[in-house]
């Protein structure tokens, strides 16, 4: 069966490395200039305010356009949750092979199980090389704004956590849906609002205990608080199949 | 001996239709099994429930004894295929052949590999550039390979060709004489079932109408030739399943409870096919002139 | 050896039709004393028939005592034909072939041929000849 979950994600397993692979090219080639022109900006123009405006202008520049690169950070969660989340059961459904599937020797149960964690497993592993190579990329930049609440939610750890948080969601969407488009479009949707909820509502109760110098301990509260809502995801789909099929 | 299938006054509704209504029937083991009637009469409502894919709304069947479940001791009993033959579309035969290698543990790949080759199948060709005979024969290699006990088809030859039938009964067969595997298929096809099968179920409108071996049905039922009674027709010990009236004759379709005690009654036997048309029109109207010609040509 | 066919059209059930096949191989002499039969397996995979049809039909022949099944091995013929009237077999058959040759010379379709064969053997079972 983890042979089987492997090669039934092949393809997106494929698209996620190629793009991968891209932004790591971008990353290693782009990566030193940038903390070349914060070094500088840093060195000659903070503590006197007449500087090279070359350096100004440089620098400028990537104030305006390192935001951006948060952006993506930002949509992979709903990537992972709209791409290997929302068809992982759909497709099956889908295409009828479900019904193959279903009547080898196995139970739903493993069938499943064992999808959730080989996906997940590679979700969690896409989020984390992508939290990692924009995070070290920007590096010079966090030191210099020292402003780690700021970009709280695309950096470490917490990427990670919605990721799978997403992944799991789209499982249990693609379930309930059974089809495809549908199922990718909910779980853009419902991640949008959950962890808007979760910011709105949730984040500030965390909050309340202690703020300036807990940004490591913030991170991993939250990240628990997703990987926790996700297991519970898992476990829904698996009753929710079991309920549905046997 | 525990029966293949037994089923106790099962229902199934999907939302305002009932596609089975208060089904009876128990099917032995060691037979090859017609599942007969109109599209759209519950056979693959029956099938699916009988291999677990779907719950009964009401009743109670059971496989082997057994609560259709997804247990895998229970699952590798089955063989099942159903009616468009699944398969995984980016998969390629020979990873095809490899999934079941990893899913069942009675897996016999030496003959799932040997029937691909004899029948000329490319391991490394993707299952959905296969045609329809190759597609029908992947899935019958995947439900043989399985080593079950008994095979469940879901109208198996009804989008091949002929030729791709044919083989495929011929392959079905040869596997029921060797190894003594039981099967269930599907069909609205009566001819296939009638050289393929001793062991018959009729469906109809989502009902049970006969059930039996195929050599009692064809002893048991008869057509009766006799002069136009006033009214309806009605004869001790024979069951009236269709009655036509052609000129200044009866004809009926009677299941024999008993002998035909009224000797103005020529008798003749009837055919498989016959039997079930006549199963499958019951409810229609008869004595109809109309009808009637309609019929007999 | 034996090779089975299933006429659908023909009204007979298929165990009939595989007898009947079977007592004519002996009657012409294709199959003598000691011939196998095919198994049960190689006439299901040829013709797509249910297996207990073949064996009701071998176990219908050796009823009549014309085959007998050793268990494990197979089921062979029991009986050959007399070979007094093998010779009688061929010459017959030869007149036929020059019968029905000129028959169709003169321009008799093989249906008509048929009939009228088929008539002259009626006619003579009705006229009490054997």
């Amino acid at each position: 069966m983890t042979w089987l979950s492997l090669r039934q994600f092949r393809a997106q397993a494929l698209v996620a490395t190629g793009f991968l692979a891209l932004l790591a090219i971008y990353v290693v080639v782009t990566g030193p200039h940038i903390s070349h022109v914060f070094d500088a900006y840093v060195r000659n123009c903070r503590p006197v305010n007449s500087c090279n405006p070359v350096t100004s202008i440089r620098y400028g520049k990537l104030t305006k356009f390192l935001p951006e690169f948060d952006d993506l950070v930002t949509l992979t969660p709903a990537l992972i949750g709209m791409f290997f989340g929302a068809p992982l059961v759909t497709r099956e459904i889908e295409s009828g092979s479900i019904r193959l599937v279903f009547t080898q020797s196995i139970s739903r149960a493993r069938w499943l199980g064992t999808k959730l964690v080989v996906v997940g497993v590679a979700s969690a592993i896409t989020a984390g090389l992508v939290s990692l190579m924009i995070s070290w990329w920007a590096r010079a930049w966090d030191h210099y704004n020292n402003l780690p609440f700021g970009t709280f939610d695309t950096r470490d750890v917490v990427p990670i956590a919605y990721s799978v948080f997403a992944f799991a969601l789209g499982v249990l969407i693609g379930l309930l849906v059974r089809r495809t488009i549908p199922a990718m479009v909910t779980t853009l949707v419902l991640y949008g609002c959950a962890n808007a909820a979760f910011g709105q509502w949730v984040r500030p109760h965390l909050y309340g205990f202690n703020v300036t110098s807990e940004y490591w301990t913030l991170q991993w509260i939250e990240s628990l608080i997703y990987v926790m809502i996700a297991l519970a995801l898992g476990y829904a789909s698996l009753w929710w199949m079991r309920r549905r099929y046997s | 001996m525990t029966a293949l299938l037994e089923a106790r006054d099962v229902s199934k509704r999907f939302r305002k239709r009932e596609a089975l209504s208060q089904c009876t029937l128990s099917i032995p083991t060691g037979k090859v099994v017609g599942l007969v009637g109109p599209n759209g009469a519950g056979k693959s409502t029956l099938l699916n429930l009988a291999v677990g894919l779907s719950r009964p709304s009401a009743g109670s069947i059971e496989v082997f004894g057994e609560a259709p479940s997804d247990s895998p001791a229970h699952l590798r009993r089955l063989g099942f295929v159903a009616q468009d033959h699944p398969i995984c579309a980016n998969l390629t035969v020979g990873e095809h052949l490899k999934l079941g290698a990893k899913l069942n543990p009675n897996w016999d790949a030496k003959l799932a590999h040997a029937r691909i080759r004899t029948l000329g199948l490319d391991e490394r060709q993707r299952a959905d550039k296969l045609s329809g005979g190759q597609r029908a024969q992947l899935s019958l290699t995947f439900a043989l390979a399985k080593r079950p006990e008994a095979l469940i088809f879901d109208e198996p030859v009804a989008s091949l060709d002929p030729l791709a039938r044919r083989e495929f009964l011929e392959t079905m067969m040869e596997t029921v004489a060797e190894s003594g595997v039981s099967a269930i298929l599907s069909s609205h096809l009566v001819s296939d079932v009638e050289r393929v099968c001793d062991f018959l179920v009729i469906l109809v409108a989502s009902r049970v109408v006969l059930v039996g071996d195929v050599d009692d049905i064809v002893m048991t039922h008869h057509r009766l030739v006799g002069p136009a009674s006033d009214g309806a027709p009605q004869l001790d010990n024979q069951e009236i399943i269709r009655s036509y009236r052609v000129g200044r004759q009866d004809e009926l379709i009677v299941r024999s409870l008993g002998p035909v005690l009224d000797s103005a009654w020529i008798i003749e036997p009837l055919s498989l096919e016959d039997i079930v048309l006549a199963y499958m029109g019951r409810g229609q109207r008869d004595g109809d002139v109309a009808v009637a010609v309609e019929e007999l040509s | 050896m034996i090779k089975f066919y299933l006429d659908s059209r023909s009204g007979l059930a298929p165990y009939l039709q595989l007898i009947s096949q079977v007592r004519r191989a002996i009657l012409l002499g294709f199959l003598v004393e000691g011939d196998q039969l095919p198994t049960v397996k190689a006439v299901v995979a040829s013709l797509a028939i249910n297996p207990n049809t073949v064996s009701k039909a071998y176990r219908e022949l050796e009823y009549q005592g014309l085959v007998t099944a050793r268990s494990g091995v197979g089921t062979f013929v029991a009986r050959s034909v007399e070979s007094t009237s093998v010779p009688s077999h061929r010459s017959l058959h030869d007149e036929f072939e020059l019968s029905i040759a000129g028959a169709r010379d003169v321009g008799l379709t093989d249906e008509t041929i048929e009939a009228i064969f088929n008539d002259c053997l009626n006619s003579s079972v009705a006229a009490g000849e054997a």
